[in-house]
């Protein structure tokens, strides 16, 4: 297992965690992995729209019940793939392409091995494309060098999200790209100068983006600036209700 | 089919109402307004395919709320020249630091960084912008003289074969990716199911509209696919960006060579570039497949038809004509069946289809139809066309400046880009729930293109949720009362009466179930070898 696989899934190796993480991996066949939670979070939504449809009509109810099942359905399948028979595993778990002639299946090894290896929690696309690219597929994946940059833009913009519940866009943007450039810029240098500097920096950009939110405050025919403590009005659509 | 295809192909290229047409817009495109678009959609196209890490979808989503406000042809043309500017952009920094702006330019790395050490840089982006305008241009002007064909061809398929060949590209879209089909499945299906959030088109009825008041008031109009386009291109890239080191260039970058050198050794390979601007153009137009399977088949088939192939990847002139005239090409191609189908060859397609939908244009028949929306297919193509001209300008005087888009620190680009989505996002309709969905599926994205699940196919699903469910209900109502869904089907695979529908059912099988019936019957035979 890489060192970016590690700090992506934690250590088990002791501790409360661990031994969760111990009892997933028990389960699941596998290591568990954001690749878990992800279809995790895919059966919920797929189980909370199938049992939440139940009270529409048949019309209202139908799509989003098949839907639902097939998100459902194919959440376990995923989760599951260490346990499935062959053929199904190999709808699952395999990639293939048309016209390949690879047996994915000796080429990514048996679902035993894997779950004996370090390399457990990969899936087989994961070892089938090592960089962002592979040549002659569609296939697109990222590939991150440090997981501490994803995870502080998401929270940050989270907190963006919720600055701009409370005090508007206008005012939170600014607060967003300060924050940012502040952990970007860490340790903001080594001397005084260097440490001026960076902080001119942020507030410089930082000013940049509160003029930026004027202008789309000057142009939008409503204003960007109400939040909560700043007057936030309810939108009302179809000419409310 | 053959009736079908033998009429397309006999209908005259002087159907009057078309000439018609194409003249209002080429009326339209000498606007000085539209061509003032045209030029600024390049340069920021350009722009944002040279900045590593962003790309021409991440590019298209933020310029989509912008354009809500405009014409929808401006809207359209706005993001198509983002888009073709941004494919040549990538080139730039694929060139000079070894790093694609876009992944559609890697194969231009091989021998445009070699190049670059060896002095050779503006020679390598003079190639670049001279291959990439003259295929475009070719590959377009192809398009609108065969179009007549085309849309014959395509206003004479049915609702039935229409249905059949969205969903081969859907088909197309989940196995041409490369990773396991369920993944694919998942996501297409999660994309289509986030769209029933909202107002029941058969009914009326609020489905899944729950929480605070002003949250349900603003879920009633269902969750915008704009938002998630640019949660899934935007907020999701940066994420990656923020993991990412070394895409930027550490020090100055002396950019040697000739712009007139670079001119030269384009136009002294015509075969390549011709070659290669149509692999882009019929690669483009598979579904899934997009810019960047194109760039890698047409460098593989450079070097395959070369005299001195052992050249290649150090510093060969061939390989940079061949990589950016096809990634230039596949514009041409990749838009018919977004347009026509409404199935994207690429992300870059998806959000076009989504900025088409944004203006109140179905992608279909109507986008080919002299009484409906021809005029704004042809202002899309001859907008591509000057846009060409305006990436072959504007790349060859400003070759020796360009290396300045590669000094960008990223640390400066990703605040400023989720800063423009939000703003952009929340513009369109004033929702909070809208900025929600951005973050959210920003989050969502990040992890299902980390793990390869398709998110072409959740983007297709989330575009088309509401054409999905509405077809599906049209099909219940012409079927079969006992057995709907089987009933329905069968008036689509009747081969005596639909012959074509019976073609592209039949397609529709071999492409998902093909893979595994052959690999059961070769389990088969290696049983039986071995006994």
């Amino acid at each position: 297992m890489s060192k970016n696989e590690l700090s992506e899934t934690g250590d088990a190796s002791d501790g409360p965690l661990g031994r969760v993480q111990g009892g997933l991996s028990r389960l699941l066949g596998e290591k568990p992995t954001s690749e878990h939670a992800l279809l995790v979070l895919f059966f919920a939504f797929g189980a909370v729209m199938f049992v939440g449809a139940d009270g529409y009509s048949h019309e209202a109810r139908l799509f989003p019940q098949i839907l639902s099942a097939i998100v459902v359905v194919l959440s376990v399948l995923l989760l599951l793939r260490n346990y499935l028979p062959g053929p199904i595993r190999s709808f699952v778990a395999e990639p293939f392409q048309i016209g390949s002639d690879t047996d994915l299946s000796e080429e990514y090894g048996d679902a035993d091995e894997t779950e004996s290896g370090d390399d457990a929690e990969e899936s087989p696309s994961e070892n089938a494309t090592d960089g962002e690219e592979d040549e002659l597929t569609g296939a697109y994946v990222y590939d991150v060098d440090d997981w501490v940059g994803p995870a502080v833009v998401a929270l940050l913009s989270v907190g963006y999200l919720v600055l701009a519940l409370v005090i508007g866009l206008i005012y939170s943007t600014p607060l967003f790209v300060a924050a940012y450039l502040l952990w970007a810029n860490r340790p903001l240098g080594a001397d005084m100068r260097a440490k001026l500097g960076s902080i001119l920096e942020i507030v410089a950009l930082s000013a940049l983006a509160f003029v930026i939110a004027l202008g789309f405050e000057w142009v939008a025919p409503r204003s960007i600036s109400e939040g909560i403590w700043t007057g936030w009005e309810i939108v009302l659509p179809l000419g409310g209700l | 089919m053959i009736d079908v295809v033998s009429a397309a192909l006999a209908v005259t290229p002087l159907d009057v109402s078309n000439v018609d047409v194409f003249f209002g817009a080429l009326e339209q495109l000498l606007e000085p307004g539209t061509l003032g678009l045209i030029f600024a959609g390049i340069l920021l196209g350009i722009v944002v395919g040279a900045l590593p890490g962003l790309g021409p979808p991440l590019g298209m989503a933020i310029i989509l709320p912008l354009t809500a406000p405009m014409e929808p042809s401006n809207g359209i043309i706005l993001l198509i020249s983002v888009y073709s500017g941004a494919m040549y952009g990538g080139s730039i920094t694929a060139v000079l630091i070894n790093a694609p702006g876009v992944s559609s330019s890697a194969a231009t790395t091989f021998d445009g960084y070699p190049m670059s050490k060896q002095g050779r840089a503006a020679t390598a982006l003079s190639i670049s912008a001279t291959a990439s305008a003259i295929a475009g241009l070719f590959t377009i002007a192809a398009l609108i003289i065969f179009s007549p064909a085309l849309i014959a061809l395509i206003l004479r398929v049915g609702t039935a074969e229409y249905f059949l060949v969205a969903v081969l590209g859907l088909a197309m879209i989940v196995v041409v990716t490369k990773g396991s089909m369920a993944k694919g499945l998942l996501a297409g299906a999660a994309g289509l199911l986030v769209t029933t959030v909202g107002t029941a088109q058969m009914t009326g009825e609020r489905r899944y509209v729950f929480g605070p008041e002003s949250l349900r008031f603003e879920l009633i109009d269902g969750i915008s696919f704009v938002a998630v386009l640019i949660g899934l291109f935007a907020i999701a890239e940066m994420m990656k960006l923020a993991g990412q080191q070394g895409s930027i260039a550490q020090t100055d970058i002396e950019i040697g060579g000739g712009v007139v050198d670079g001119i030269k050794e384009t136009f002294a390979r015509p075969v390549t570039m011709i070659k290669s601007g149509f692999i882009g153009m019929f690669v483009g137009a598979v579904p899934g497949a997009g810019a960047t399977v194109s760039n890698f088949i047409a460098y593989s088939e450079a070097v395959r038809s070369s005299d001195d192939p052992g050249s290649f990847g150090q510093g060969n002139a061939a390989g940079v004509v061949a990589s950016e005239a096809s990634n230039n090409g596949t514009v041409a191609g990749s838009i018919i069946p977004a347009i026509a189908f409404g199935i994207p060859g690429s992300s870059s397609t998806a959000i076009l289809i989504g900025g088409l939908l944004m203006h109140g244009l179905t992608p279909g028949r109507s986008m080919f139809d002299a009484g409906g929306e021809l005029l704004t297919t042809y202002v899309m193509l001859l907008a591509l066309l000057v846009g060409n001209l305006i990436i072959l300008l504007f790349g060859l005087s400003m070759v020796t400046r360009l290396g300045i888009l590669t000094r960008i620190d990223t640390n400066y680009i990703i605040p400023f880009v989720i800063v423009l989505s939000f703003l952009g996002t929340y513009v369109l309709d004033y929702y909070l729930v809208d900025l929600l969905t951005l973050v959210v599926f920003g989050i969502v994205g990040f992890y299902m293109v980390r793990h390869n699940y398709s998110v072409i196919a959740f983007v297709l699903g989330v575009v088309l949720g509401s054409i999905a469910e509405d077809n599906f209900w049209r099909g219940l109502l012409l079927g079969n009362d006992d057995f709907p869904v089987i009933g329905s089907y069968s008036i689509f695979v009747d081969p005596t009466q639909r012959p074509l529908a019976a073609v592209l059912t039949l397609l529709i099988f071999v492409i998902l179930f093909g893979p595994f019936i052959k690999r059961w019957f070769d389990g088969k035979r290696r049983a039986s070898n071995a006994d």
